[in-house]
């Protein structure tokens, strides 16, 4: 290797005081071999960023150290053509978060720069993944309702082919039964029509759309951009993206005894929304005009017993209705009893307008009874606002019954139909929705380039479908584009790096196999990992399971990382100067590390980073190294998992503290104390919070005493 | 065992309610900021989060038994922090005017008052009678000479009759007033016992008195200098005509411009005028931009039309002298002074003695008169 290294050390923002540079300038020089090591004032500056292109050109810099502020909050001197470039946060982790001339900050600043030296040093110039033969841009939509001709209408707009599937004989989904759609648009004050009648036309018109009805999805082979899809009528055809719109349907309203299922007058949404399409509200039992109709929210919905959540649209559309029968009756009294009115956005607007009818009566309650009475229904509500139970007379009564995402019965009945060893369909995250973490990634899935989009994602009314749809195209579109450069899509989007196997040594484990978040890897009959690099979301989480060490990334892998803590010079009195490990996920936790410091937040110099991928991608061997190398402690730093977790892998974090267990197990076969391998979920918000639990993981391995096998 | 009310909405209370000032009482959502924010609604079940729900779902019954719709003075303090635009305040004024026509006897003049399509019927009853009254015992004309108004009407005529409408006025004010009581007792609170109707009854007197209690509003002090300088107004001017009709039998009449009584008149006139004025603007002001309450305008113009009517009298027959002008502006304030009067119990006019009934109620029931007024006495 003829790689030369230049190191250029920042002196602005403070840095060049805080710290004593000479002493950097040394360590880069006689033991990193740096053939330049500069300093400057203020790299970010034109000038400076010049010179290091100088040193590129015509001194033939091949690897660069930079030791400045934060990658995340100066971009100047990141990229540099003909070079790899490696980063230092002197600023963020060092000077502004540290004792200014003081002997550990002195002392942390040589460390960090040996391991940006070895981790630029052990780099390879990253090679585009090579694009696949017979990549399809194609995308397929599953479900002609409202989501899905949105979706449909946006990518055939944007010029991008598409195939659209509905498995009932004519495109419209739900909306085809409506009356009237909950307002969409300006002012939002009253019902207006759907607009999926005109988006079927639309979409029925583009060339750029193949639709088939009747059909469903026999079964989908592949990956991204080379799916191959076979429907129940035969038909075979390659798709890059898939969006499914399946959408939901209204929970079994049988179940609702409590609330007067069975009676005859007691009806439910959809069936009211029917009467409501002929114009003719009358009971069921008797056929006499319906003239006090008692809407009923929540039906089953925010219920423990039934479905435990908001279907979100639900009020919405009681209002809706109730404003159709009041239109087309208005001598019609309309009652409505809710737990809460949850009109979302400028909805809002609609129930305030709906109030105004002075034929609709709005009131919290609980019902007590629903039963039949003198040839009326009589609902007996408590809780009410009126200040007592009140009883009313009502001609019929309409249960507003909550969505049930179309995925929620995948094991039994599979829409999807893929050949990925995770499932057939999309992995639901709560009650079957296949939904995302809404904070950090709306509108992602756990299958790379199928988006959900619609109220089979999670319940939503029609605008917000709308919304919904136009996200997942452009999602579909993003992921394709992307991937066919063979970048990696969310969230490490447009990075180039993909994972090599050196299956010479594989020892069909199937560790990798099993635990890739996103299927990546099949496997042949033995066991074999069998890469879908188009699924692959560059995690390492391969990496981080593979007990043969034999997944590695050009820019990141298990030697690199091993090399990078055994740069660090761990002094002999483990008392006085102790050395702590932390690997840290560079989704948050890194991200945090930033914000503390530029928040002048100060934590102990005896702490040593090293930026992870993910937490998952943390080998094991990486702790034995660095115990072996004297280390006191190691703390890795990731995202919280669980039921609502922020892991950007999924299940990157969890696999850790999987790990963490055989870690255990090793630590007392070595008799020491399990306390000096431990783990810490932190988000972005807690950058206030990070340096004390730096600080208080030092505490507790100072109070362990030094790793007893240093210097052995 | 819970015992359940049967709901049955009375729409046309709604309507009746929207069309008389409470045209957004259907925006409401049951926040209770109004019952918070007011300065005078008592601790316990303030109003009027309350009553805006029983608007809204017709419960006439409810309301009608209700006391709290009267101790209610319209600050607006609720309306101005309503965060729906539902302005209970304005919709209580709406409620009260709705239950003025219910309680009404008989019902029929309820009805009318309130309906401008009945407004020619609404006129033409007093300008008939006492068309008919002039013509039988006066002189249907411009009489001669200097101007007398007696010429026109005799006080032997306009006394008795105006005394014997005034009667029947009583008696429909107390069936009404009674029917109230009665409501408000079953509804609200039976008397305790404790406080004796003397005791309460003197309370309230000095209470309306002293506006002790609108003093309290801060949205609209406007309106509290409106209604006092109006109330002695009109107080001032009821008991300067019922001396001087003593006057005119002892052969006392008529008055030079600098008499006493006259100039005491004359200045309750221009007070009764300027708090009209002033209520007027506040009214427009709180109408702008939405629907206009007929049954409010009504007496506003009404009253409007009385002091400006009676202060011409004084000037064209001691200042210009003009009798052309005189006789006729005498025949409109009479009418004027009838449908005031004696109108009283289905005008807005009637809140006087159902607040009054429901002030003493109030205290003879134990229901504290205001949230903030140990507050108030404590500062």
């Amino acid at each position: 290797m003829n790689d030369v290294l230049g190191v250029y050390l920042c002196s602005g923002c403070g840095i060049g005081d805080a710290i004593d540079l000479d002493k950097v300038e040394k360590v880069a020089a006689k033991e990193c071999k740096a053939k330049f090591v500069r300093r400057d004032g203020a790299l970010c500056r034109a000038e400076a960023v010049d010179r290091i292109k100088a040193d590129v050109l015509r001194e033939g810099v091949t690897r660069i150290v930079v030791a400045a502020c934060s990658p995340r909050h100066c971009g100047a001197t990141v990229e540099i053509d003909g070079a790899l470039v490696e980063v230092a946060s002197f600023r963020e982790h060092l000077a502004w978060s540290h004792e200014p001339r003081n002997e550990d900050t002195d002392m942390l600043a040589e460390d960090m720069v040996r391991m940006a030296a070895v981790r630029v040093q052990k780099a390879e110039p990253l090679e585009r993944f090579p694009a696949p033969e017979g990549f399809a841009f194609t995308v397929l939509v599953v479900g002609g309702g409202l989501a899905g001709l949105t979706a449909v209408d946006a990518l055939a707009r944007l010029g991008t082919k598409v195939v659209l599937i509905e498995k009932a004989d004519r495109l419209g989904g739900w909306a085809n039964g409506l009356a009237a759609e909950v307002p969409i648009a300006a002012p939002y004050e009253a019902p207006q029509a759907s607009p999926v009648p005109a988006l079927a036309a639309a979409v029925a018109a583009s060339a750029n759309v193949t639709v088939y009805t009747g059909r469903t999805i026999a079964s989908i082979h592949g990956a991204p951009g080379l799916f191959d899809v076979t429907l129940s009528g035969g038909e075979t055809f390659r798709v890059g993206a898939i969006v499914q719109a399946t959408g939901a349907v209204p929970y079994d309203a049988a179940k609702l005894r409590h609330l007067g299922a069975g009676n005859p007058d007691v009806v439910t949404a959809a069936d009211f929304e029917a009467m409501a399409k002929v114009g003719r509200f009358v009971r069921p039992s008797d056929g006499r005009p319906a003239e006090s109709i008692v809407f009923i929210q929540c039906a089953g919905s925010r219920d423990a017993e039934h479905l435990p959540y908001c279907s979100a649209e639900c009020c919405s559309v009681t209002l809706k209705q109730a404003r159709v029968f009041r239109t087309a009756n208005p001598a019609g009294k309309a009652f409505i009893i809710y737990k809460d009115m949850r009109t979302p956005g400028k909805l809002e607007l609609f129930y305030k307008a709906a109030q105004d009818d002075p034929g609709v009566f709005l009131t919290k309650g609980t019902i007590a009874a629903v039963t039949p009475a003198d040839g009326t229904v009589r609902v007996d509500v408590t809780d009410t606002l009126l200040g007592e139970p009140i009883r009313i007379a009502a001609d019929l009564v309409v249960l507003a019954t909550g969505m049930v995402p179309s995925t929620a019965d995948t094991k039994t009945a599979p829409i999807l139909n893929l050949d990925y060893r995770l499932g057939t369909d999309l992995p639901d995250t709560k009650y079957g929705f296949p939904d995302s973490e809404f904070v950090c990634f709306p509108y992602e899935t756990r299958r790379t380039a199928i988006y959900a989009a619609g109220t089979v994602r999670h319940p939503m009314g029609a605008a917000e479908a709308i919304a919904d749809a136009r996200g997942a195209a452009l999602k579909a579109v993003q992921a394709l584009t992307l991937i066919s450069q063979g970048m990696a899509v969310h969230p490490r989007a447009l990075d180039l790096s993909y994972p090599d196997f050196g299956l010479m040594r594989c020892t069909q484990c199937k560790r990798c196999t099993e635990e890739c978040p996103f299927g990546a890897l099949d496997e042949d009959v033995k066991g074999t990992p069998m890469p879908n690099p188009t699924r692959c979301r560059r995690c390492g989480v391969c990496m981080g399971a593979c007990p043969e060490r034999i997944v590695s990334f050009k820019n990141y892998n298990v030697n690199m990382v091993s090399a990078m803590i055994k740069a660090i010079e761990i002094p002999e009195d483990g008392d006085e100067k102790p050395r702590i490990l932390v690997l840290m996920c560079e989704n948050d936790a890194i991200p945090a590390l930033d914000i503390a410091g530029l928040n002048r937040r100060t934590f102990s110099s005896f702490v040593r980073s090293i930026p992870v991928r993910c937490l998952g991608s943390v080998n094991v061997i990486w702790i034995n190294d660095s115990l072996a190398s004297g280390f006191d402690g190691v703390l890795l730093v990731g995202c919280k998992h669980g039921d609502d977790y922020q892991c950007h892998f999924i299940k990157g974090s969890e696999l850790a503290e999987k790990r963490m267990e055989n870690v255990s197990e090793k630590l007392k076969q070595l008799a020491l104390e399990k306390e000096r391998v431990q783990i810490r979920e932190v988000a972005l918000t807690d950058y206030d919070r990070l340096p004390g639990i730096l600080d208080g993981f030092v505490e507790t391995i100072r109070d362990l005493g030094p790793n007893p096998f240093k210097g052995l | 065992m819970t015992t359940f009310r049967a709901v049955q909405p009375d729409l046309e209370f709604i309507a009746d309610v929207r069309a008389s000032g409470g045209e957004t009482v259907k925006r409401c959502f049951q926040c209770a900021t109004c019952s918070v924010v007011c300065a005078i609604a008592p601790d316990r079940a303030p109003y009027p989060r309350k009553e805006m729900i029983w608007a809204q779902w017709g419960m006439t019954d409810r309301l009608a038994g209700d006391s709290h719709v009267w101790l209610c003075h319209q600050c607006n303090d609720c309306s101005a922090h309503c965060p729906r635009g539902a302005k209970p305040g304005e919709v209580m004024g709406g409620v009260r005017a709705a239950l003025i026509k219910r309680f009404a006897v008989p019902r029929v003049l309820g009805e009318m008052v309130h309906d401008l399509t009945y407004l020619p019927i609404v006129l033409l009853i007093p300008a008939v009678l006492l068309y008919a009254l002039i013509q039988q015992f006066g002189y249907w004309g411009i009489p001669d000479g200097e101007v007398e108004y007696a010429k026109f009407l005799p006080h032997m005529a306009l006394e008795p009759f105006f005394g014997g409408m005034f009667f029947l006025m009583m008696f429909s004010m107390f069936l009404s007033g009674r029917r109230f009581w009665r409501a408000v007792c079953a509804g609200t609170a039976m008397p305790t016992g404790e406080v004796a109707w003397t005791k309460a009854t003197w309370d309230t007197l000095v209470e309306v008195l002293t506006h002790s209690r609108f003093k309290r509003c801060t949205e609209s002090k406007g309106r509290f200098w409106g209604h006092i300088s109006l109330f002695y107004g009109f107080a001032a001017l009821f008991f300067v005509t019922g001396v001087v009709v003593i006057f005119a039998v002892l052969g006392l009449y008529p008055l030079t411009l600098w008499h006493p009584l006259k100039v005491l008149g004359n200045v309750a006139g221009i007070a009764l005028l300027t708090g009209t004025a002033l209520l007027v603007m506040d009214r427009a002001d709180r109408e702008a931009g939405g629907q206009h309450a007929y049954f409010d305008w009504f007496f506003l113009i009404l009253l409007l039309v009385l002091g400006t009517t009676g202060m011409l009298l004084v000037y064209f027959r001691l200042i210009v002298e003009t009798p052309e002008a005189a006789y006729p502006t005498y025949y409109v304030h009479l009418v004027a002074v009838f449908l005031t009067i004696l109108y009283l119990p289905y005008t807005k006019f009637a809140h006087l003695y159902y607040r009054f009934l429901a002030m003493v109620h109030a205290r003879m029931a134990g229901i504290p008169t205001g949230a903030t007024e140990t507050a108030i006495k404590a500062a």
